[in-house]
């Protein structure tokens, strides 16, 4: 068939629906369910949820502590290196939060109007980038929480247990301390990693195919300028 | 404001009818494109300042949608069917050959890319190069390239098919 036929064959094609204006008013009035829209819902709320923790650890570093800071003091001494851990992770939130936050705007601002198809497939792929990554760093950020949590469990269960028993912690034999840690980061390392590679599994399997589907068809649209 | 707009749908549906049966095989899933675009369509309304034409803007998102729209490969029975059902030959009086001829595009036209997909249809519209490379983003001389390729690849699928 010639080229030009085909133009007069698709001009033969038309479609059979016409729909009215109500017609058209109820398809709006019925929620859609696009996946861009839902991930930069979630974005929100990603944001939504990294604000609030780090109000609530703010409030919990300058409010709470010094509050009950001679009640904990009696119960458990926590040690030093344990809160620099948590310096560390409070702090590499709220820089993350405030990396995401200027990223995200510079995607939205790209293009404000109807963009053309490159510009396009680059916000949606820049959004879904920062949606990956906010995930991941959540993802990070909850296996340390619960490292940490464990460790700092472990760590005063074991003295307390130690001093109750009415020994010194260096009177302890160092095969039955050595065993104690190596079952403890068993356990650790199966939980935490196992909680980690389901939700990195999921993840991928939700977004993987439409992220490299999206980057192909930037790719096949780049492959002509260049 | 809505009043204008279900009055540019109403009268401009084909564009979005067209993009429906060139990115999708079967009615529900143009149903749901349909939707989608016009939902998309109604969401960047309030920032399509006339800049543009109404049917360039309209192709923009159209195709926009169509192509970043994730599919989620729902499993039918007759995945590899190619139905028609909400398509007519406007002429009353088709033949077969007509009807071969529809079978044949369409055929081939699922066999290309997204972004071939979207050349093609604004090829077979009669776009200029110039609105074609407004909707795509590509420079006018890439998009010479690129219609030249799909036109051949479109030919050889089609004679293919014969």
């Amino acid at each position: 068939m010639e080229l030009q036929d085909l133009k007069k064959t698709w001009s033969r094609m038309s479609s059979a629906r016409e729909l009215d204006e109500d017609q058209i008013r109820a398809l709006l009035s019925r929620r859609t369910g696009n996946l861009i829209d839902r991930i930069n819902r979630n974005v929100r709320i990603g944001f939504g949820v990294l604000f609030i923790l780090i109000v609530m650890f703010i409030m919990e570093d300058f409010i709470f502590v010094p509050m009950f800071a001679g009640e904990a003091e009696a119960v458990s001494q926590v040690p030093g290196w344990l809160v620099l851990l948590s310096i560390f992770s409070n702090t590499l939130i709220i820089i993350t939060f405030i990396y995401f936050a200027v990223k995200y705007y510079f995607v939205k601002r790209s293009c404000d109007t109807v963009c053309n198809l490159r510009e396009t497939l680059s916000k949606i792929l820049g959004t879904l980038y920062i949606y990956k990554r906010l995930f991941y760093f959540a993802l990070i950020s909850l296996s340390l929480a619960m490292a940490l949590q464990f460790i700092s469990g472990m760590y005063t269960g074991m003295t307390n247990d130690i001093e109750n028993q009415g020994i010194l912690f260096s009177e302890v034999p160092v095969d039955k301390l050595l065993l104690a840690t190596g079952l403890g980061l068993v356990v650790l390392v199966l939980t935490v990693g196992g909680i980690f590679l389901l939700m990195r599994w999921g993840f991928r399997r939700l977004y993987g195919n439409y992220i490299s589907e999206l980057k192909n068809t930037l790719r096949e649209l780049d492959e002509l300028d260049n | 404001m809505e009043q204008d707009f279900l009055y540019i749908i109403r009268e401009n549906q084909g564009i979005i009818h067209k993009v429906c049966n060139i990115y999708c095989d079967h009615e529900e899933d143009r149903n749901d494109l349909f939707q989608e675009i016009v939902a998309q369509l109604w969401k960047s309304y309030p920032s399509f300042r006339n800049e543009s034409k109404v049917t360039t803007w309209m192709y923009r998102v159209g195709l926009n949608t169509a192509i970043t729209t994730f599919k989620k490969n729902k499993r039918r029975p007759d995945q590899n069917k190619m139905p028609y059902e909400n398509l007519q030959i406007a002429d009353e009086n088709y033949e077969s050959e007509a009807e071969e001829q529809i079978r044949l595009l369409q055929q081939a036209v699922a066999q290309l890319t997204g972004i071939e997909k979207s050349i093609i249809l604004l090829f077979l519209e009669n776009k200029k190069y110039e609105e074609i490379a407004e909707i795509t983003g590509i420079t006018q001389n890439y998009v010479r390239v690129k219609m030249n390729r799909v036109k051949k690849k479109l030919k050889k699928l089609m004679d293919k098919g014969e």
